[in-house]
């Protein structure tokens, strides 16, 4: 995808917030023996039990408004020397672009593939709540690990497809 | 704000962040880009250390959870401290700037991936060597209007949609396009087309190579 400088927009924000403060430094890089710990002395409880959902909500949101979110028709408003163009010719001009990047940028697909991977990993994520929320003992402490083992799979398998969106505008 | 907020040929360049945030991919690419020696933990802060007039400042906070927030900074102290020090605010949530009301306090917004990656956050640091005035990086524009908007409006005319800027009053803006081609860059060679029906291929080039420089 052809994304010079990375030109900033909302839903790249969004990208970044989920893949780097969510994905990478809040699941991926917990170890069971971290994860464990965090149950045995409940200091997690608000983080899965209102964190991991909203973040879950806020990825869906990504794969929803990604397709429009990363188009160049918003750079027709954005850049200066394009702002004088009447009306008629700037509307024009937005439909055309974003139909060109649609047809060359694949955004779609990665818009669906994304949402796919949300759905495992949401599936995944009301397993691993229910044996959060058990009572904190040896036994359940073995369920909790292998939970988190299996949660961390989908956690990475959605993380490689965070890395293949796009990181700004996305021009045709 | 004082005139030279950056030492023409030297730049005092402090880097705060919190210790938990040591090993992180975009503090390390700080370390790599600063002399560390010029690197305070904040952590390690104990409220007697003094910024001097024309000191920049970057923070990075990496406040993290949404139960922290500006009232909880503690660098926000260190800047009501420090008026005469400018400090960069790096964050990915814009909103929170609204909370911090300095005059000293800057923004820098960047998406929350590895710094390496930013070609804003690197130009400052690139400026920064050439002792550019504090005001001037942040007023950067990030990209090359003109010739961005060249592109789009020849790469629409290739799928069928003319639109001229300069029949809607910008009557200089292909010659704009060519001055910001010479600022740019002395690529010699076949030259891109500055015309509405030129050959996109040409100006997407042009950019790639642009972007890829910065």
């Amino acid at each position: 995808m052809f994304t010079p400088w990375n030109i900033s927009c909302p839903v790249n924000i969004l990208r970044g917030q989920l893949k780097h403060t969510w994905l990478e430094n809040q699941v991926c890089n917990k170890s069971t023996d971290d994860v464990a710990n965090l149950w045995r002395t409940r200091s997690w409880d608000n983080v899965i039990g209102e964190f991991f959902p909203y973040r879950i909500n806020q990825s869906m949101q990504l794969s929803n408004d990604m397709v429009s979110g990363f188009s160049p028709a918003q750079l027709v408003d954005q850049l200066g020397p394009l702002q004088n163009l009447p009306d008629e010719s700037r509307s024009r001009l937005k439909e055309v672009l974003h139909s060109a990047y649609l047809e060359s940028s694949g955004i779609s697909t990665l818009s669906e593939l994304l949402s796919q991977e949300l759905e495992g990993f949401e599936q995944e994520f009301s397993e691993f709540i229910t044996v959060w929320n058990v009572e904190r003992t040896d036994e359940n402490e073995s369920a909790l690990r292998d939970g988190w083992n299996q949660l961390q799979q989908v956690a990475n398998s959605l993380l490689a497809v965070f890395e293949t969106l796009p990181k700004g505008v996305v021009l045709p | 704000m004082p005139e030279d907020l950056i030492r023409e040929g030297e730049s005092t360049v402090t880097i705060c962040y919190y210790n938990h945030n040591k090993g992180k991919p975009e503090i390390n690419t700080f370390f790599e880009k600063i002399d560390s020696s010029k690197c305070i933990s904040y952590d390690d802060y104990q409220g007697s250390f003094r910024f001097c007039p024309g000191d920049v400042v970057f923070v990075h906070p990496g406040d993290g959870t949404p139960q922290t927030g500006p009232a909880k900074w503690r660098w926000v102290s260190l800047a009501k401290k420090n008026k005469d020090a400018d400090f960069v605010f790096m964050s990915t949530q814009p909103a929170r700037k609204k909370a911090i009301d300095l005059s000293n306090v800057h923004f820098c917004g960047y998406a929350a991936d590895r710094l390496s990656e930013q070609p804003r956050v690197l130009e400052f640091f690139r400026l920064l060597t050439k002792g550019k005035k504090l005001w001037d990086l942040l007023n950067l524009p990030p990209f090359p209007e003109y010739l961005l908007a060249a592109y789009l409006v020849q790469a629409a005319a290739k799928n069928g949609v003319s639109v001229n800027p300069e029949e809607s009053g910008y009557a200089n803006f292909w010659n704009k396009a060519r001055e910001e081609f010479d600022q740019y860059t002395a690529q010699e060679g076949a030259l891109p087309e500055f015309t509405p029906s030129g050959d996109p291929s040409k100006l997407k080039s042009l950019l790639e190579s642009i972007a890829k420089g910065s």
